[in-house]
């Protein structure tokens, strides 16, 4: 367990060194929308250790108890499925009613990661290993529709939420997908569909949008989005508000990737919009066809698909990132962390999340992460409401890329910086702007807002007298709306009027 | 309890705690005026809204009282920002800040009434004056002449927006792929369902 004062670890988190059943925690690698991962490493048993990754539920979810029994279901469903371009489910269990998922540790990043980095860092992704990342996700997914129980019958699994944050890629190419988390035998499904929006909305298929039955073309449509933007390096369906997002991809309402690269193979095309078609049946009937196509393509055009050329993908965009290593004796975490040859730790100082890594917060300025997660807070308080779940998506999956100066222990991310990027009226960047908001001019001074600066930082008057009254007043409740729908409404509203839950 | 326009005079005058209490009173509903269509931006429209009301000394048209003029100033907020042209460009790009946008929950799982869903699809394809229209009538419970300011129409022409707005909402619903029931359930009291879609709406006038 943890001693000392700074390895306390922060509330809800599990600090280095926590045990959970026979696994320890070495450190957080991220916090999805509905569990936090980690990495740990499996108890030695006969003197054979190893890392694995800890999917633990966050406490905001376990508490539903639907979402629960999901969980439950697909870590049933995922422990069956065995294959290369799978994450193995290793095990399961829970601790302190929170329930966890023990899968394979994936080094590597998330496609999600790689579209980021490279744009930011403007690498293009070669067209022959944008491809081939599909093709193995193609691989994966067909390997999971074909599942069937032992009586032989199909089990009809539909992974529901393909998407770039559920595919990863090793450094060594290999390409993992995660999460079949919501992946549910289709007879399962149709019972409990009511009232629930699953997935990502830049991320369904049209049948989710239209709380359709899913069968495996649903799968087909979302490896057609991912084909689309990892080719064109552009979002495929994206919007100001989801429900936008939502009738794009019903309609059918994206940019032909033509349009967007010049070059753009027309039997590239071709495939694309084949997977990407609304109605069902127009796609490819499986994902082995998409594979099919797009290995042909691939062949016919002499392009590199290979693994190696993910692999270099990788390096390219990402730089070399050393496999987690301990010290070899089981020493005590909180005695790795204080340990003063912290360079020769690069797990520990690569941390994602400063406050798991104990030395790096006591020894570094706040970092970029850490700020953001702050404003946030300041912002939940300010608005009176509990848009703390907005904060589960803090990035903290996309850690800076591997530079010499971001495995440095006092790697630092100027808060200042943060101020810039939060400042810009973005509709994407709500996540890093709220100090740049609270900090705004004073309203008497008339020269510190203009009429309409709407491209520039909105000034606030202060942060007191915009402040509306910390609790909302009860909403009246009208008779149509279910119970359910209005402990929705006082839990997981966004904002005072928000009406994107 | 002060008036409207004694507060936005008082606060013009310097008076910060007037100005608290104007901000506090209408906050609500011009956030959710904004969180309709700009959620992510809907809190940084909202204080520009009020900051641009307390600055537009001289296009103080409050003839229809506050609020209208009020939402007047945030329409043209939102018109402004929905006209900014690299707009479709960013949100398209893949970023390393990116926020929770790609996502309609944090855990992805929205306990959200199917007919509200799709009430709130069919408000997303109707022209941006038609929603307005819309909000301005079932949420903020404001009459055609305080919506006439808003847009500057006339209250015959009000009426007949209004009218023709509820159509393409109906229309709108009709033409959206989703199970019947969940359609002949919203089509059975849109209204009431378009109400309830926003807890504090205010009573229509
Ligand atoms: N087996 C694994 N090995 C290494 N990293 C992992 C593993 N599983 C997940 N991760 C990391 O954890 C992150 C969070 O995963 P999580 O599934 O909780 O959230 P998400 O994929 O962003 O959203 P969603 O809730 O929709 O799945 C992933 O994006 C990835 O970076
Ligand atoms: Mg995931």
């Amino acid at each position: 367990m943890d001693s000392g004062p700074q390895t306390v670890p922060k509330l809800r988190e599990l600090g280095p060194g926590a045990p959970i059943g026979k696994y320890t925690v070495v450190r957080r690698l991220a916090r999805g929308g509905m569990a936090e991962v980690y990495l740990a490493r499996e108890a030695a048993f006969v003197g054979v250790e190893r890392f694995v990754a800890l999917k633990v539920i966050l406490p905001h979810m376990a508490g539903e108890p639907r979402f629960l029994s999901m969980f439950k279901a697909e870590a049933r469903v995922a422990a069956t499925l065995d294959h290369p371009n799978i994450a193995q489910v290793l095990d399961a269990g829970e601790v302190d009613g929170e329930p966890y998922l023990v899968m394979e540790y994936v080094h590597g990043r998330t496609i999600q990661s790689l579209l980021r980095t490279a744009t930011e860092r403007e690498i293009g992704i070669p067209r022959g290993a944008a491809i081939a990342l599909v093709i193995a996700a193609c691989s994966g997914l067909h390997y999971a529709h074909e599942r069937r129980d032992l009586s032989g019958q199909p089990l009809q699994i539909v992974h529901r939420d393909v998407s770039p944050s559920n595919l990863m890629c090793r450094y060594d190419g290999t390409v993992k997908l995660l999460d079949f988390g919501i992946a549910k035998a289709a007879s399962q499904t149709s019972a409990t569909q009511t009232g629930f929006f699953k997935g990502k909305s830049g991320y369904m298929s049209p049948e989710q949008c239209a709380d359709e039955p899913l069968d495996r073309r649903s799968d087909v449509f979302n490896l057609g989005i991912l084909l689309y933007e990892l080719t064109t390096a552009r979002k495929a369906f994206f919007g100001d508000n989801p429900v936008a997002v939502i009738n794009k991809i019903a309609n059918g309402r994206f940019t032909p990737p033509a349009e967007l690269v010049p070059d753009y193979p027309a039997e590239l095309e071709r495939i694309v919009m084949q997977a990407l078609a609304v109605t069902p049946e127009e796609r490819f009937a499986t994902a082995e066809e998409l594979q099919l196509a797009l290995e042909t393509f691939v062949r016919a055009r002499r392009l590199d698909a290979s693994s190696t050329a993910r692999a270099a993908l990788m390096r390219a965009v990402f730089g070399d990132e050393p496999y987690p290593s301990l010290p070899p004796s089981p020493a005590p975490a909180a005695e790795i962390v204080t340990h003063t040859e912290l360079a020769a730790v690069p797990v520990l100082l690569d941390a994602d999340d400063p406050s798991l890594a104990v030395t790096v917060a006591r020894r570094a300025p706040p970092s970029r992460k850490r700020a953001v997660v702050g404003g946030l807070v300041a912002v939940t308080v300010l608005l009176g409401v509990a848009a703390a779940a907005w904060t589960s998506r803090d990035g903290s999956a996309e850690a800076p890329p591997a530079t010499e100066a971001s495995r440095a222990p006092a790697s630092v991310v100027e808060p200042a910086q943060d101020a810039v990027v939060g400042a810009s009226a973005d509709a994407d960047s709500d996540d890093t702007r709220d100090e740049g908001t609270l900090a705004g001019p004073d309203v008497d001074d008339p020269a510190a807002a203009t009429t309409e600066p709407v491209e520039a930082t909105p000034p606030v008057p202060t942060a007191e007298p915009t402040t509306p009254e910390p609790a909302r007043p009860s909403p009246r409740a009208r008779a149509q709306r279910s119970n359910k729908r209005k402990k929705a409404a006082e839990t997981k509203r966004k904002g005072p009027a928000g009406m994107y839950p | 309890m002060w008036s409207d326009d004694d507060l936005l005079r008082a606060w013009r005058a310097g008076n910060r705690t007037a100005g608290d209490a104007l901000v506090r009173r209408h906050y609500e509903s011009v956030r959710r005026f904004f969180d309709l269509r700009l959620p992510a931006m809907a809190e940084d429209l909202t204080q520009l809204s009020f900051l641009a009301c307390v600055e537009g000394r001289e296009r103080v048209r409050l003839d229809a009282g506050f609020r209208p003029y009020l939402f007047g100033v945030a329409r043209r907020l939102l018109f402004r920002q929905l006209r900014s042209q690299d707009r479709f460009d960013r949100m398209a790009r893949f970023r390393t800040s990116q926020g929770p946008d790609t996502k309609l929950t944090p855990s992805g799982v929205v306990a959200l009434r199917q007919e509200h869903k799709l009430l709130l699809r069919a408000f997303e394809a109707i022209p941006t004056d038609a929603q307005i229209a819309l909000q301005l009538h079932y949420w903020e419970g404001m009459n055609t002449n305080e919506i006439g300011a808003v847009l500057g129409l006339s209250i015959t022409a009000v009426t007949s927006r209004l009218s023709r707005a509820r159509q393409r909402l109906r229309d709108e619903v009709e033409a959206i792929r989703v199970r019947p029931e969940v359609r002949a359930s919203l089509l059975g009291d849109l209204d009431g369902w378009t109400r309830s879609l926003v807890p504090g709406a205010k009573p229509i006038a």
